[in-house]
């Protein structure tokens, strides 16, 4: 055995000789970033040797790090073994997406407060001398508690006698929805993140409150056209189109609530909550009510407020369980992002906070002290390789980084193998480096036509789509802060949520002004932070009500009608 | 002349005091206005539209070139007595009802003011109603109608059929464009023409009129 020691927590760990960094950290629980798994093509394992020998540079890092980084002993986990006694290590890239979860969590612990839970009960059955209905005496058990549901009315009477009036209540918020035998253990949860290209499906125990599964599926909606925009067009043009986008959506739900079920040896009976975060158009379209007057002026919704509902008016499969829909802001500001707000405790933490949801939206919201200010840019599918002639989504084939060493251009290909396309966060690295290579000049022209990363050809049509939804985003940053009365040197921190974030470059994102010049080591990438809201609103009820005054609070603003941002949307063109 | 080539350069090099300064001099050279709007201002302005084309600049650049354009044609405007020969046509242009996107439309306006027409711009959120009444008042050769908007193209639609209603389809031409609208859409709906930029919207107009 040795030892190592992880910093700056001084962490000691005493480890087989001959392991692997990468798989220590797993088997300890030691958080870091390895988006590849460990297969060497990410570079996010990167780890400083602070002191002690491990085993030699191997090719696969010299490829992957800079000069200056081998220069700094930076390596990375998963290609490097321990060879020695009493060795250091720094973590660089921590996985700040799972701290969120974990944090609040910890910072809960004590004070447990599901959405949904059990109460054990046990009544005096009813006799001659006590008449009281079985309704008053379930009531009795708990005044704060309600009852709603003619269902389990109807049922209540046999239910209650068969368990011999003793049995456990399920309690949504302070709903009594069911009655189960008394020894009924496990109940669930179902969080789902309904995004306009991604679903991302997230099964709880609401007994241990741990996450169990998550599937993710390509929304079905997506056949009818990218952008939430073009979805409204259809529906627009089709009198039923509502129903077929709403029918497509709920299929590819339940689908994901079966395979929960089935891999997990679960009963969907005991599936008791269900959260939803969706951007606006979403959300109406989940709940079957049309979003077309949010598609043009004055784009106003149908509803703001969340909402409680019974599962059976949208999932045929889940009769008893109750659905919990984050609210909405604005047309253009939707639950997800309420729910992004809620998962990084943005109101709570200290300082100014600049969020962004880098995607075909592009909202922003930025938090001044006690006010969050918020608007939608309307980026356009750029960063997900939409309109890029060689773009595709981040998936299997994808160029999701491209980098100089050596004057040498260098990428990498998400699953390995050969590149099929360039997604978003590639084409701003690509950017990055044809800057320094002076291919591309700070208006955005090729000076040289042909510029190729592998087979993948960077057009300056390309260059073009991207300058605008780049500098749609930066725009939209720029007024929020005009509105907030706040300079560059007043924002504390960036949070960067959505798919793109989780692969985006933050110093190449300083370099092309996508963001505002601050420090890099204060850009925090939080991935699905709708998702994480919508889970944590299953963990904690309170969240409800913070929802609620959240999207209360947050001002809207509009950015069609504002001068100030056609000002700053030419200005940021330029990189 | 050299004095011209300088006007139509600084419109390129988009330095709105130079332009200003030149067309200055050059009226106090007694060059004729027409020939410091067409060989000097919208010179340097055609320049700007074929780059523009080309992607070799993009939008920041051509606004830049526009505002200097038009420095000089602020001097030059109030000494104009007879437009013959300077303005070679009229043009009503929007943003179609719903739709609040007005830079590309904006940029349309400038590089067509910019080939010597002149430009009523009725700014965003036109409704058909107000088409009809910009018609009526101005007595366009050309209306042109913007949508940035899958959900506001069919607008563009509803307001031809307006001035079908209101016997004022014959009056004018009617061009379409904005990033989703197709040539096809625009055959479909009626329209006269459609131009995928700014600069094509240009030829687009200029083929328009020289059949008139
Ligand atoms: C800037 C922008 C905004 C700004 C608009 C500022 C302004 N005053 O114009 C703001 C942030 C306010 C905005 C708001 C919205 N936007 Co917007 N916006 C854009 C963006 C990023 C760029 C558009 C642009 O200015 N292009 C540059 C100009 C120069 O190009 P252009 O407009 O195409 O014009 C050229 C040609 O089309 C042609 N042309 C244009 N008009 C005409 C007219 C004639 C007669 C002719 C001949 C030619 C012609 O010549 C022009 C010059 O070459 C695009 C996405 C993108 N990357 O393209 C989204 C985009 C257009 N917006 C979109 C959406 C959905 C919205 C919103 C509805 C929702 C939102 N916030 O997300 C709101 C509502 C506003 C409204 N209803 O008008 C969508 C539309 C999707 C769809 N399928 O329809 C897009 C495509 C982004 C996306 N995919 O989500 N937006
Ligand atoms: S985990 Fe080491 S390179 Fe990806």
């Amino acid at each position: 055995m040795i030892k190592i020691k992880i910093l700056p927590e001084n962490v000691l760990l005493e480890v087989e000789i001959g392991s692997n960094l990468l798989n220590v950290f797993r088997e300890k629980g030691i958080d870091i970033e390895s988006d590849c798994g460990g297969k060497g093509w990410c570079g996010k394992c990167k780890v400083r040797l602070a002191k002690g020998k491990v085993t030699e540079l191997n090719d696969v890092e010299k490829r992957m790090l800079k000069n200056e980084e081998i220069n700094r002993n930076i390596r990375l986990a998963c290609q490097l073994f321990l060879i020695e006694d009493n060795i250091e290590v720094e973590v660089m890239n921590k996985n700040k997406k799972i701290e969120i979860v974990t944090n609040f969590l910890k910072s809960r612990e004590g004070k447990k407060n599901p959405l949904v839970r059990l109460k054990p009960f046990k009544l005096e059955p009813p006799s001659l001398k006590d008449q009281r209905s079985d309704l008053e005496r379930l009531s009795s058990i708990d005044t704060n508690l309600h009852f709603e549901d003619l269902r389990l009315l109807r049922n209540l009477p046999h239910l209650l006698r068969e368990y011999n009036f003793e049995g456990k209540l399920v309690i949504f918020k302070d709903e009594i929805i069911d009655i189960r035998d008394r020894n009924f253990k496990s109940i669930y949860g179902v969080a789902f993140d309904i995004g306009t290209t991604t679903i991302v499906g997230y099964l709880l125990d609401m007994n241990d409150l741990r996450e169990v599964d998550i599937i993710s599926r390509v929304n079905p909606q997506r056949v009818y056209g990218s952008d939430v925009l073009s979805r409204i067009s259809f529906i627009l043009q089709n009198s039923d189109g509502v129903d077929i986008l709403h029918k497509v959506l709920i299929r590819t739900l339940e689908e994901i609530i079966l395979e929960f079920s089935k891999r997990n040896h679960i009963n969907l009976d005991d599936i008791y909550a269900i959260s939803i975060a969706g951007n606006s158009v979403m959300t109406h379209i989940f709940l079957g009510i049309s979003p077309e007057y949010i598609s043009y002026s004055p784009f106003s919704p149908a509803f703001r407020d969340s909402l409680v509902i019974s599962s059976r008016e949208i999932f045929s499969i889940l009769p008893k369980a109750k659905l919990y829909i984050f609210p909405l802001v604005s047309g253009y500001i939707g639950g997800d992002i309420v729910a992004g707000i809620i998962a990084t405790d943005l109101l709570r933490e200290k300082g100014n906070i600049l969020f962004i949801d880098i995607g075909t939206n592009g909202e922003i919201v930025l938090k001044v002290e006690d006010r969050l200010y918020s608007c939608a840019t309307a980026a356009g599918p750029a960063f997900e390789g939409g309109n890029i002639s060689c773009g595709m989504i981040a998936s299997q084939g994808a160029i999701d980084h491209v980098w100089l060493k050596d004057g040498k251009v260098f990428y990498s290909v998400i699953g390995g193998g050969e590149e099929k396309g360039i997604t978003g966060s590639g084409l701003l690295d690509a950017i990055s480096v044809m800057l320094e290579l002076g291919i591309l000049d700070s208006k955005g022209r090729i000076n040289d036509e042909e510029f190729y990363i592998g087979k993948i050809k960077i057009t300056q049509r390309d260059i073009r789509e991207f300058q605008l939804a780049k500098s749609a985003i930066r725009a939209g940053i720029e007024v929020l802060m005009r509105n907030a009365s706040i300079g560059y040197d007043k924002i504390d921190k960036i949070y960067i949520a959505g798919a793109f974030g989780n692969y985006i470059d933050k110093e190449n994102a300083l370099k092309i002004k996508l963001l505002p010049p601050i420090s890099k080591d204060n850009i925090f990438l939080v991935g699905n932070s709708s998702g994480m809201g919508a889970k944590l609103v299953l963990l904690d009820k309170e969240i409800i009500e913070k929802a609620k005054e959240i999207s209360k609070k947050i001002e809207y603003i509009e950015l069609s009608s504002n001068s100030e941002f056609n000002k700053y949307f030419v200005e940021f063109m330029y990189f | 002349m050299e004095i011209l080539r300088e006007i139509a350069n600084s419109v390129i090099a988009g330095n709105k005091k130079r332009v200003q300064e030149l067309v200055n001099k050059a009226l106090e050279e007694n060059i004729s206005l027409e020939e410091i709007i067409n060989d000097g201002l919208l010179a340097g302005m055609g320049v700007i539209g074929e780059r523009f084309k080309r992607n070799e600049i993009f939008v920041p650049e051509v606004l830049v070139s526009a505002r200097a354009m038009q420095a000089g044609m602020d001097i030059l405007r109030p000494l104009i007595v007879n437009s013959k020969g300077i303005i070679k046509g009229k043009i009503v242009i929007g943003t179609v009802k719903g739709d609040l996107h007005d830079i590309g439309k904006n940029l349309v306006s400038m590089m067509l003011e910019g080939a010597g027409y002149e430009i009523i711009d009725l700014g965003i959120d036109v409704s058909p109603e107000k088409f009809v009444e910009a018609i009526k008042e101005h007595n366009p050769d050309i209306v042109g109608m913007s949508a940035l908007l899958t959900t506001t193209m069919p607008q563009m639609k509803v307001t031809i059929d307006t001035l079908k209603k209101e016997g004022l389809r014959d009056r004018v031409k009617v061009i379409v464009g904005g990033a989703p609208v197709t040539p096809e859409f625009a055959r479909e709906i009626g329209a006269d023409g459609y131009a995928k930029d700014a600069s094509e919207a240009v030829e687009l107009v200029n083929s328009i009129i020289s059949k008139k």
